[in-house]
This record gives C-alpha cells, structure tokens and sequence, in this order.
C-alpha cells in the first residue's frame, strides 16, 4: 500500500456535497435499540439505510439530505432466512405484542429485511421452495449491487417498478412493521400507497418478511421485461403464483410492476381460477393476463410508451403464469407437500 | 458516534489491504473518497458515481461491491481489499498477468474493477464457464475492449491458478 497522497480540493459538482453532509449516524446491533433510537428520535425519525444502493445515490444527487442515518444491516437476526412456526415467530426480537388479528397457526418462511438480493439468490430454503423469489431477486441490478442491496430496501424504497417487491406480492408476503410498543403485521399490498410511498409510520422499522410456505402443492413464477441484460429497471415484470389440492387450483395470484404507481395486485384471479382443475386452469391463463392488461396504468418513460406497457402487461402475466404453472404441475409430480 | 463542531464524526476500525486501520472520519464520506484520498489508493475509480459502471469495486468481506455508494460508516468492522491487495511483492497476481497476456486492457480504467470482480468469481468458482464470468462481470462496464478478451483472460487466469501458478 503506498502512502496518502494529498489531492487538490475538487470544485464545484454535486460530489462537493460529501464533504458538507455528515448526518448523524446510528449503528444499533439489537432490534431493542433500534426501537429505542426510532422513539427517542421519533420528532424528527431518522432515514433507514439498508445497503444504500438506492439512498445513496439519491443522496449524491441531493435528492435527499437525510440529517441522520440507521443503519440496520448490524442487527443481529435481520440478516437470516429461516422456516419459522407461529409460535417461534411471535417470539423474534421485537415482537413484543401484534396489534393485529392475526390468527395464523401455520409456518411462515421469514426473511429478515437486512438480507441482500446475494443472500436470497444462495439461499438452499427458497431455491428448492420459492425459485421465482431467486429468479426476482438475481434480475435486481448487477452481483455488485446485489452484494450490498436488501429486500427491506427494495420493498421500502417502494419503486412502482421493484421486482422484488413484485414477487413478493405474488406470493402474499406480509411485512412486519416493529414500533415500541410491538408489532404491525402487514399484507404487502396494504403497505404500498403511492409511488415511493408506504403506510409505514416514522417510528416503525420493518424488520421481517413473513412468506407462506409451500403448502400443499405451489407453482411461482417471475419475468421481467426489460431493455437489456444487466443493470435494467423493468419495462414490466409480473409475479404469479398457483396453489392446488392436487387436483384443483385452490388459490392463485398475479402481481405486475411499472404499470401503476404501486406494483399491483391482480384481484380477480381468483374468480377466474380457484376450484377450476388443473388440466382447465391453463385455458384461463389469457383471461387473466387480459384483466391484468386492463387493470394497469403505465406511463410513458424512456423505457417504454404506455400502450406498449399495457400490451406487454398481457404478454408479462402470461409467462409467469406458464412458469407457475409449470412449476406447480411439476411440485404434484413430485408429491412435495411442504417443507422439509 | 460524537461531535466535532459542527460536523458528525464517527470512529471506524477497518483492515484494508491486510493493514488495520483505526481513524475517525465525517459520516457522509463514501469509501471511494476514502480509499482514493485518505489511502492514495487510486485504482478505485469513479466512474458513473452510482453504482452502474464497476469502476469502483472493492471486495467489502470478500464480496464484490461498488465504492462510490458505500459510505465509510457502513464498512466499519469489515475487511475492504482493493486491486492493490491482492498482490504481494513484486508478483503480479495471475487476473494481471493474463490480462496483459491477452490484451484485455485498452484505456484501462475499467480493468481494477474487472479484476476485483473477477478476483471474487474465482475465489467462489474456481471452475467458471462463459456464462458465469459473464454473470460475474455484469456490473462492470467496458466502453473498449467489447469484452471477448476480458473473458479470455478471466478463462486463462482461472486456469494458471487451478494449476498452482
């Protein structure tokens, strides 16, 4: 290593910035003290860093000033994938008492909101059970932001196009949103209210994400349009995911993203799909995919016009469908009933 | 955490390039800054300045990542290591080598981050096939060589280190 080497002060440029912004900075390493700074701070809450791939950029460009930082990737327990029980789940760090009704008594498989997109595409749990969560996941950016990138930034950030957060609606994941006084759960289309925008209060730390297991028999899929290989914004991406009896389809979902402010929650398929069996299911697909093409609100933006995006909506629906579909059919061949 | 006039400082301990480092810095430094003018260590490169060119990688714990969107506070405890640790003495390690070899360098400022990049590929795979340097290299831009020989050079380095060079 050679030794410092005095530079000349830079001029002028966004970059200058950094040598004026110093925000206070928050490392906890416990949920506890997270908490404990969020309700100290709560007049004026910090902004929640979780891998900055996005904040800090957006710092760069003085979009934001934030005039202090949480840091949340030190917390211990945010950062793991697990299967948890009901039981194991209410007793995470921080979920002292869940204000809503939430009468569940099966698994969930809990993703901590520290975990990076490279933890997801490594995780044994959801590549044998939640492959389209992989395949979402490995389509964000490039390996160097998935190095540092997080699903809890990912879905906070609340891009209308964010592919994760797209699939994980599709697969009906909650979001656990922890306040001092314990906890909120969350379905995930409830937390997302406009573009970049989410219910959560400031004060609140989303600190797990809760995906039902693969149980009895699932099929997900993901795709992603997008202008080219790498580092790519959706031009639309879609998320499916199909549940059966073995026999039937029992429940079904869809979700598409950058064609409305929010990513959006197919309603209606369940009309469409639920206790049709599963030789007929596929002949529906192109109903579906048509509600999903009626139901979004594209823009035009550089990445596409809006009637292309609505168009592209159908085409997007339909191949997560098919690979649901076929990963569905697939998980019945196999007999596999849930996780091991 | 504390107060220095105005400004808010935070004490990081981190091992670059095997050396322990103990300093205390102003919260809002990005690493990029840190290692290029705190350490002299200019092979980090800024490129785009938000995480889409690669010029800037560093291996933060072993993993790859961009400099110019991590600031200092964030790799505090963690090992950083850059082009320049990645050699000893006066060797070049064997990604070097072959992309002299090869020809895998025309303006150059993209080359420390394909190395670092291909440093972290290897270590993981020793064994990568096209695809998979591809997928690993995907973050790193080249405007010059269109990338056939950057390839080729990452396929014999991962070969001479196989062999025990």
């Amino acid at each position: 290593m050679t030794g410092p080497v005095k530079f000349p002060p830079r001029k002028g440029g966004g970059i200058d910035l950094h040598y004026d912004f110093n925000p206070r900075w928050y490392a906890p390493i416990t949920v506890e003290d997270a908490l404990e700074i969020l309700e100290d701070n709560k007049n004026d809450p910090p902004t929640i860093l979780a891998g900055g791939t996005d904040l800090n950029i957006r710092i760069r460009d003085s979009q934001v000033i934030p005039h202090s930082i949480l840091d949340i990737t030190r917390i211990e327990g945010l950062d793991e994938i697990s299967h948890k029980e009901w039981n194991d789940i209410i007793k995470l760090p921080g979920m002292k008492e869940i204000y809503d009704n939430f009468p569940e008594d099966h698994s969930f498989i809990v993703i901590g909101s520290a975990v990076t997109m490279d933890a997801i595409c490594r995780s044994v749990l959801l590549n044998s059970y939640l492959p389209s969560v992989v395949k979402a996941a490995g389509e964000i950016g490039s390996p160097l932001i998935r190095n540092a990138a997080t699903i809890g930034g990912n879905v906070m950030n609340a891009s209308p196009a964010a592919d994760m957060a797209t699939m994980l609606l599709a697969v009906d994941t909650r979001a656990v949103l922890l306040s001092p006084g314990g906890a909120r759960i969350l379905p995930l289309n409830d937390l997302f209210t406009g573009v970049c925008r989410t219910c959560a209060e400031s004060g609140e730390l989303v600190a797990y994400f809760l995906l039902p297991p693969p149980t009895p028999y699932v099929g997900t899929g993901f795709y992603k349009l997008k202008r080219r290989e790498a580092l790519s914004l959706a031009v639309v991406n879609s998320g499916a995911t199909l549940r059966s009896d073995g026999k039937r389809i029992t429940d079904g979902s869809l979700s598409t993203g950058a064609v409305a402010v929010t990513p959006l929650l197919i309603d209606g398929i369940r009309n469409i799909l639920v206790s049709k069996s599963i030789d007929e299911a596929e002949g529906c697909f192109n109903e579906v995919a048509e509600l999903a093409r009626d139901m979004s609100k594209p823009i035009t933006d550089v990445r596409g016009s809006k009637e292309y995006r609505k168009e592209m909506v159908k085409v997007s629906a339909l191949r997560s469908l098919r690979e649901a579909f076929v990963s569905l059919k697939r998980d019945i061949e196999l007999n596999r009933t849930g996780v091991d | 955490m504390g107060g220095d006039g105005n400004k808010n400082t935070v004490d990081v301990e981190y091992i670059l390039n095997n050396v322990f480092i103990r300093t205390r810095v102003i919260t809002g430094r990005r690493l990029i800054d840190q290692l290029r003018e705190t350490h002299g260590l200019v092979s980090v490169k800024e490129g785009c300045g938000t995480g889409e060119c690669g010029a800037c990688t560093v291996l933060v714990d072993g993993k790859n990542m961009c400099s110019c969107i991590l600031l200092v506070p964030q790799i505090d405890g963690k090992k950083i290591t850059t082009l320049e640790g990645i050699t000893t003495g006066e060797k070049l390690h064997a990604l070097q080598e072959k992309f002299i070899d090869e020809g895998a360098v025309q303006c150059g400022y993209c080359t420390p981050g394909m190395i670092m990049s291909a440093v972290q590929l290897l270590s993981d795979n020793p064994e990568p096939t096209e695809d998979d340097i591809r997928l690993a290299l995907s973050g790193n831009l080249c405007r010059c060589t269109g990338y056939s020989k950057i390839i080729r050079a990452v396929q014999a380095a991962a070969e001479s280190l196989r062999e025990g060079d």
